[in-house]
């Protein structure tokens, strides 16, 4: 009696296992980019480089509860080691690119209103954050990375006016109002640190997005603004310099037939552990997109980044000028473009990077 | 010189194309388009234009508890006019914004049926499935497909 219980016990356990993987779907989407870029830059030759290769799977559990992710490889990572004379085994000189997993998250969809995540992800911050290197959704071969996506100087060499990645929690939703149509985002997580994984200060950040969506006379207009609070160390782990940043970044997206016109306005002020003022800078980028017979998109993008407010001579600016064309039936685009980097510092010289590429969605 | 060379393959490319698009437009007929879902649908039997609109963009995704699942049609004449009636966007707008979502993650773009046959089939099965079809193919009344009319 005890055996044909425990036997049929065991049936149901293997039963509900089967049931619960089989109820999974597993759907796998991705992209590809291939680049070759030359530069007037001195001492700057052309190269090509397979950019990225970006591996995105998303797990249903259900129809609510789901894992999103994004594996990243970039610049076609080389990784290896190499023996040393005591025995011991480090990392190979030749070592390079960089592999990553950008997105981990859990999700769950409460309603159209409300649907919470936990892991991690690209913050959502303005219009770009969250397709950083998703080069087949746009014509360029990158995303404004002259000004609001700026990671030049910048902290624990991550983006100047936010954090890239967050890791902790993000609400999100949206409703359809009589007025527009309007999304949010709602997130916090670890700051900024000099491990990913851990906050080394007692705060965390703090984010949010709004964007709206109205149709006027034929055209879609789309506002959109992005808050962001962190305190991270400026210092080093042994001599620590808090800092507190705060961004507000503005944009607006105009779509009517074909035309595309897409801008973004980024300012930041940081301020010191006691309040003082460290720094306070501005970016903006602002382009222009005509697809024409579904299948070319020339465009025009102008980019200025203000590193400081108190600091003069210190603008730059940056000017793109491109094509893509669109290889149907497959998501892929063939890429063309000038951009053309200048200096308000004339001790600086400016460049030109001449680039093509190919992008391809999976 | 470069510079020069490189602008100058920018703006006849865009020229010519400008001309190709202008020939094509001259060509384009209209089509009726029919939006249907399963006799069993919580989707009501009239609905908004924005409603429709936010069911295609992925923003839309439950009523009623039962998980939305909009279905495109392979067919580009159809899919066209579809897209430009019911979302008020061009094709490459509306491609472009799934590509942008499904590749920041959000989301899985509507499934892609071949033919009219296969869209009625996959509503007739699915509480959630709403689709279109060209308007002359709803011949004849199917018992298990409603249509769904837009509220003005």
């Amino acid at each position: 009696m005890i055996k044909r219980f425990l036997a049929a016990l065991l049936a149901l356990v293997v039963i509900g296992s089967i049931s619960i993987i089989g109820a999974v779907e597993w759907r796998w989407n991705g992209y590809f980019g291939v680049n070759y870029e030359d530069s007037t830059k001195a001492g700057k030759y052309g190269s090509y480089d397979a950019y990225v290769l970006s591996l995105i799977p998303n797990i249903s559990v259900d129809d609510a509860l789901s894992i999103a992710a994004q594996i990243d490889y970039e610049h076609a990572p080389f990784i290896d080691t190499s023996g040393n004379d005591d025995g011991t085994k480090s990392l190979d000189s030749r070592t390079s690119g960089e592999i990553s997993l950008s997105n981990v998250y859990a999700s769950y969809v409460f309603s159209d209103y409300l649907k919470i995540n936990a892991g991690k992800f690209f913050a959502p911050v303005g219009l770009y954050n969250q397709i950083l290197y998703a080069v087949p959704s746009y014509p360029t071969l990158s995303i404004p990375r002259a000004s609001v996506y700026n990671r030049s100087d910048s902290f624990q060499k991550d983006a100047l006016f936010f954090q890239r990645y967050v890791t902790g929690l993000w609400l999100a939703g949206n409703a359809s109002l009589a007025a527009a149509n309007v999304s949010y985002d709602l997130y916090t997580g670890n700051g900024r640190s000099f491990e990913f994984h851990v906050d080394d200060n007692d705060s965390k950040l703090l984010g949010a997005r709004i964007k709206l969506e109205k149709n006027i006379g034929g055209a879609s207009i789309r506002p959109i603004i992005s808050y962001y609070n962190d305190e991270y160390n400026n210092g080093t782990p042994d001599a620590v310099s808090f800092k507190k940043q705060t961004s507000l970044i503005p944009g607006l997206e105009v779509e009517t037939g074909d035309l595309t016109l897409r801008g973004e306005y980024a300012t930041s002020s940081i301020k010191n552990d006691d309040g003082s003022k460290y720094k306070d800078f501005a970016a903006y980028y602002a382009g222009g997109y005509y697809t024409l017979m579904d299948s070319i998109t020339p465009y025009v993008r102008y980019e200025l980044l203000d590193p400081s407010f108190d600091a003069g001579n210190d603008l730059e600016n940056e000017t793109t000028i491109g094509i893509a064309y669109h290889l149907t039936p497959w998501v892929s685009l063939l890429k063309l473009q000038v951009r053309l980097h200048n200096y308000e510092d004339s001790s600086k010289t400016g460049y030109t990077i001449f680039g093509a590429g190919l992008a391809v969605g999976f | 010189m470069k510079t020069l060379t490189i602008s100058a393959i920018i703006a006849l490319t865009s020229f010519y194309g400008g001309f190709l698009f202008a020939a094509e437009q001259a060509n384009a007929t209209p089509v009726e388009i029919s939006i249907i879902a399963g006799i069993k649908s919580p989707l009501p039997d009239k609905i908004s234009i924005n409603d429709i609109k936010e069911i295609y963009l992925g923003n839309k995704k439950l009523k009623d508890k039962v998980k939305l699942v909009p279905l495109n049609h392979k067919d580009k004449i159809i899919f066209d006019a579809f897209i430009t009636k019911y979302l008020s966007m061009t094709t490459t707008a509306y491609k472009n914004y799934w590509v942008k979502k499904v590749f920041s993650g959000e989301g899985s773009a509507p499934k892609l049926m071949e033919k009219t046959e296969d869209v009625i089939t996959f509503i007739s099965q699915n509480e959630g499935a709403i689709g279109y079809i060209r308007s002359s193919d709803m011949k004849e009344k199917i018992e298990s497909i409603k249509t769904i009319s837009i509220e003005k």
